[in-house]
């Protein structure tokens, strides 16, 4: 009976119903998703925790706060009354990090920073809304400058004119410096500092994945073109008239399961050399889609992933 | 057309219903949420391949409204249209959407926010507008919405009124009643808001209210430009329904 109807559906339908069907199971049964924590299966499912947590033992503690004391000063955070450390496994972003929390006397929890595993600080978050302080940065030259001065004592190690751009209700701005390594974008990655519109932090945030190999050779930009255009045509079929390439160019990738359903929900945690191709819609196939983007291997051509802009 | 793709196509729909009807299953509490995700445009029965994000927001989003204690359901492919979600609206206490989104023209000349129902159509799906939405609940409150779509979190929008979530961002010492409405501001890649969506409802526990989850939810790796956007009561827990007798927070 299952071989019956199976088999007509083919594998990627297979895979489909079956994923999803244990995904509703788990989501019905009130089931966490993911395996048990040390599990050699263990990964991100779409629906269950992306963390676990787990206490650090003192020594590594006492290190890790001491690190959080010091950041915090230069973060101008306030000094909390009781702090707690976590070893957080990161099953989304693949990474591993050790958390600080910071409370109140009344246990609100007021401002949290992570360091990965070298101590480097690499993300920071200060809790509430607190768009009304101090005199507001007159404009984003001035954020531009107060950003840049930070990732500079943070140690933040950017380069370049970052992007800068107010957010919207008295939200403050955000200076962000993406990542390129030579002269190629790793799509993602870089740093990033939240400011309150008086120039306090708000966040900050620094990703840096790690890279695969470069290929030992390259597809030209001629021939990622031509195998994007047989993918799109592929994908789109009696539709593709309607799609057309906007940008090709090499990026570092994560891979994702974009249009593969049997690939691991969460995206990959070290990144691959690949031509990235946005395409964009237009007449009837604009209605519900904006744009694709396309990962091709670049050495191989092959897919490696992809989005979507609806 | 093929006998296999004839079967392809059926995947995702027969997928979609074992889900739902899974999912259904009993109720923690009486205050409803919606959940609609939609898959058809970008699937195989409209093109020769499946996006899928959708699927993923779809079961992340209906494990999340669960977890605060919402009666969730789950919808999409021909379950979810645009009468559907004027039907279920006037008692969801949540609500949460993945489509295309904007500030649609509507037929009275004027702009309002809108999102493109499923239906199962691969073309021509109806919007649904925030001025529908709001003729439908009739200012009834609401919790948690959530506009996982392009647009939606812009100071314009006029979703969160439909839903009577005031327009303010109640911070540490301030409250605007027990809800809170999240939106992405321009064009937002589904890898973005996938990502995003993930760790908020990951960071949503005890001593964590919606606005530190959202905080939370920004420490990740995004596209450059993404950003999210959020109005309503900061410190409040994300739990369904009105607070408890006594409970003016309840952080």
């Amino acid at each position: 009976m299952n071989a019956l109807f199976l088999a007509p559906l083919g594998r990627r339908g297979a895979r489909l119903l079956v994923a999803a069907a244990i995904a509703g199971a788990a989501i019905g049964l009130g089931l966490p998703g993911g395996t048990a924590p040390g599990d050699a299966a263990d990964r991100f499912v779409a629906g269950g925790p992306a963390t676990e947590r787990a206490p650090l033992p003192p020594e590594q503690a006492a290190q890790v706060l001491a690190a959080a004391s010091s950041s915090r000063q230069r973060l101008g955070l306030p000094g909390p009354a009781a702090v707690r450390v976590d070893r957080v496994t990161d099953r989304f972003s693949g990474m591993t990090y050790d958390e600080v929390t910071a409370t109140d006397r009344a246990g609100n929890t007021l401002h949290l920073q992570r360091f990965d595993d070298r101590g480097r600080l690499v993300g920071a978050v200060s809790f509430g809304w607190q768009s009304r302080g101090g005199r507001p940065m007159p404009d984003a030259e001035a954020a531009r400058a107060r950003g840049s001065r930070l990732a500079a004592d943070l140690g933040l190690n950017v380069s370049g004119a970052p992007d800068v751009r107010q957010d919207p209700d008295d939200g403050g701005w955000t200076i962000a410096w993406p990542r390129v390594v030579d002269g190629i974008p790793v799509l993602g990655d870089g740093a990033r500092i939240d400011l309150w519109p008086d120039g306090r932090v708000h966040a900050v945030v620094l990703a840096e994945k790690p890279l695969e190999s470069r290929p030992s050779s390259l597809l030209d930009e001629g021939a990622a073109r031509q195998r994007a255009t047989d993918t799109l045509g592929d994908l789109f079929g009696s539709r593709a008239g309607q799609i057309a390439i906007a940008a090709v160019g090499l990026g570092w990738v994560a891979p994702n399961d974009a249009f593969d359903p049997a690939a691991p929900d969460a995206p990959g945690s070290t990144l691959r050399l690949a031509w990235v191709v946005e395409a964009r819609t237009r007449g009837e196939l604009a209605d519900g889609l904006r744009a694709v983007k396309i990962f091709l291997d670049a050495g191989t051509g092959a897919l490696l992933g992809g989005d979507v802009l609806r | 057309m093929s006998p296999g793709r004839r079967t392809r196509q059926l995947a995702l729909p027969l997928a979609m219903v074992a889900l739902a009807a899974i999912v259904a299953g009993p109720a923690r509490a009486a205050y409803q949420a919606t959940v609609d995700s939609n898959v058809s445009a970008f699937s195989f029965d409209c093109i020769n391949i499946n996006d899928t994000f959708p699927t993923k927001m779809l079961t992340a989003a209906v494990a999340g409204y669960r977890n605060l204690g919402f009666s969730t359901t789950g919808y999409s492919g021909p379950a979810f249209t645009r009468a559907h979600v004027l039907a279920r609206t006037p008692a969801d206490w949540g609500y949460y959407v993945h489509s295309h989104g904007d500030h649609y023209l509507n037929a009275d000349g004027k702009r309002y926010a809108g999102f493109k129902e499923d239906a199962g159509l691969c073309t021509g799906a109806r919007t649904v507008f925030s001025k529908e939405i709001a003729a439908a609940r009739v200012g009834r409150q609401s919790n948690l919405v959530i506009m996982s779509t392009c647009h939606l979190g812009e100071t314009a929008t006029t979703m969160p009124g439909a839903f009577a979530i005031p327009m303010v961002k109640a911070g540490t010492g301030a409250w605007a009643g027990p809800n809170f409405y999240l939106g992405y501001l321009g064009a937002a890649w589904d890898s973005d808001e996938f990502a995003f969506e993930t760790r908020f409802w990951n960071a949503l526990r005890p001593g964590y209210g919606v606005g530190q989850a959202f905080d939370v939810a920004k420490l990740g790796s995004f596209n450059v430009g993404f950003a999210a956007n959020w109005y309503g009561s900061y410190v409040w827990t994300g739990r369904a329904g009105p607070l408890p007798p006594g409970c003016t927070k309840c952080v």
